[in-house]
């Protein structure tokens, strides 16, 4: 656990001073600030217009920075051979892998804390911080689970083509329930199978797309937030594994 | 009577690669088989592509054999022997958003559970070896590659290992730099580090070596004693040369 510790901090540091990193923030501030703008225009609707975009550059720059550096993490550090010193050392294939994993979710994670209480302060709405804070989550595990599904396919393909299934799979899986309607109502049986295997081999992502319940007079149940958890992790979990088990056997040449 | 163990014992390796669409598999090792004693410097050399930096990933477990076995000290290598071994890749690649001192405290990180222990001690000894101290608080993207080679030197002896497996140590170094990494050779030498080395540089082979291995087109030609291996010529070169000519007959 020390070893993922020490490899996840370092990847960490490695991120914060990239430059990539720095584009995201400036493009997620940028749209925090249109919204802004944007908002001015409406006489009554403000509000909800910088909640809306703000809460979708959070979720835009969340998913960029999972789509983008998960795809090129591990080829980069096979492609410059700098993982062959770390694997040198007393760490396995898996410990590595899991370091390179955390040290994104913790850049990931450093945007979804800082972007939000920004948008709180813009909104000047600190009664709703429980509410964004289930907003927040959905999109945090909603980016983590692209992260390792990305993370996965980079291990046996080019990281191009990682970031390319990754948006696919995103796009289907936000599709899925439009999918699934259009299905019922097709006579096609291909259809209707091909939306029944998207149903359990992809995940939803359309299902925990909480950005309108930001002025929810309740806010959102424990139960959906359970459910959202119990649909995530899962996914994040069977994507790592399958990631390790390629990885594991792959030639570092 | 209990035979003597082998440092390193290689055993019928085998390795090939996918070639591309309409190649077939290329396959670079063909049953490579040698053995390092113990207490000894050995040099492994060969042509650009014969086989010596796969084989020596075959070692680490970089690249999965297709067959054979490989054995540090009679047993498979493990953590606990990771953490002895000192290693020097081909090209040392590093992460050049880190220092000199915070690269070497990452790989003490992953060496040593817990405690930091001596590690400013360490680094500090190291980092003067290889001629770096001045500069162990610029980041690596700072330093040329004949100081990114000694950096990487210096992270390969940090831990004071037992066994020191170095990939081409004095490519890309000027002269200086070349009797730099020979004097620390030498004095690991004296401390008792077995050491493991590649290179296309006979004439530090024949100062540094006691055994040699060579490798032509992936296939052993000589495990043994360098002053053999020499017994007939005058210089490693001319060895070299005829007992490649004598493996194409």
């Amino acid at each position: 656990m020390r070893k993922i510790k020490v490899i996840a901090l370092t990847t960490f540091r490695e991120l914060i001073r990239e430059k990539f990193f720095l584009v995201i923030v400036f493009v997620a501030v940028f749209l925090i600030g249109l919204s802004v703008l944007l908002g001015q225009l409406s006489f009554d609707e403000s509000q909800k217009i910088l909640a809306d975009i703000g809460l979708t550059a959070v979720q835009v720059s969340s998913l960029g920075l999972a789509l983008f550096i998960g795809s090129f993490m591990l080829s980069r550090e096979i492609e410059k051979q700098t993982c062959l010193l770390m694997l040198s050392r007393p760490i396995s294939r898996t410990e590595f892998l899991l370091g390179k994993f955390s040290g994104i979710v913790l850049l990931i994670s450093l945007l979804n804390i800082t972007l939000p209480w920004a948008l709180l302060a813009l909104l000047n709405r600190w009664d709703l911080a429980g509410h964004m804070a289930q907003i927040i989550l959905s999109i945090w595990l909603e980016a983590l689970v692209v992260l390792a599904l990305v993370f996965m396919f980079s291990v046996v393909l080019r990281p191009v083509l990682a970031v390319m299934v990754g948006v696919v799979i995103f796009l289907c899986g936000s599709w899925l329930e439009d999918m699934s309607f259009f299905a019922k109502r097709s006579q096609d049986s291909f259809f209707k199978m091909a939306s029944e295997v998207a149903k359990w081999g992809i995940p939803n992502f359309y299902r925990f797309n909480w950005k309108n319940y930001f002025f929810l007079e309740k806010g959102l149940a424990a139960e959906e937030i359970g459910q959202l958890v119990l649909h995530y992790v899962p996914w994040i979990v069977i994507f790592l594994l399958i990631g390790m088990a390629a990885f594991r056997r792959k030639d570092i040449v | 009577m209990t035979s003597k163990v082998a440092l390193l014992e290689v055993k019928d390796l085998c390795k090939s690669f996918d070639g591309n669409l309409f190649e077939k598999r290329k396959q670079v090792l063909h049953h490579v088989s040698f053995s390092l004693p113990e207490g000894s410097t050995s040099g492994f050399v060969g042509n650009n592509g014969s086989g010596k930096t796969t084989t020596i990933k075959c070692i680490f477990e970089f690249i999965r054999p297709d067959q054979g076995q490989i054995q540090l000290k009679g047993r498979k290598l493990d953590r606990e022997m990771k953490a002895r071994i000192g290693y020097l890749p081909e090209r040392p690649y590093l992460y050049e958003f880190l220092t000199g001192m915070e690269f070497l405290r990452l790989h003490w990180n992953l060496c040593h559970d817990g405690a930091a222990g001596n590690f400013i001690e360490k680094a500090h000894y190291a980092l003067k070896k290889v001629d770096l101290f001045e500069a162990r608080d610029k980041k690596l993207r700072q330093y040329s590659k004949g100081m990114l080679q000694r950096a990487g030197l210096a992270q390969a002896i940090l831990n004071e290992p037992d066994l020191l497996i170095l990939d081409e140590p004095m490519s890309g170094l000027d002269p200086d730099g070349r009797l730099m990494v020979k004097d620390i050779l030498k004095e690991q030498q004296k401390k008792g580090v077995n050491i493991f080395f590649s290179s296309h540089l006979l004439q530090d082979m024949e100062e540094l070596c006691q055994h040699l291995v060579v490798i032509n087109l992936g296939k052993i030609i000589y495990d043994g004693s360098l002053q053999k291996f020499m017994a007939e010529y005058s210089s490693l070169e001319a060895a070299f040369k005829a007992a490649k000519v004598r493996d194409l007959a």
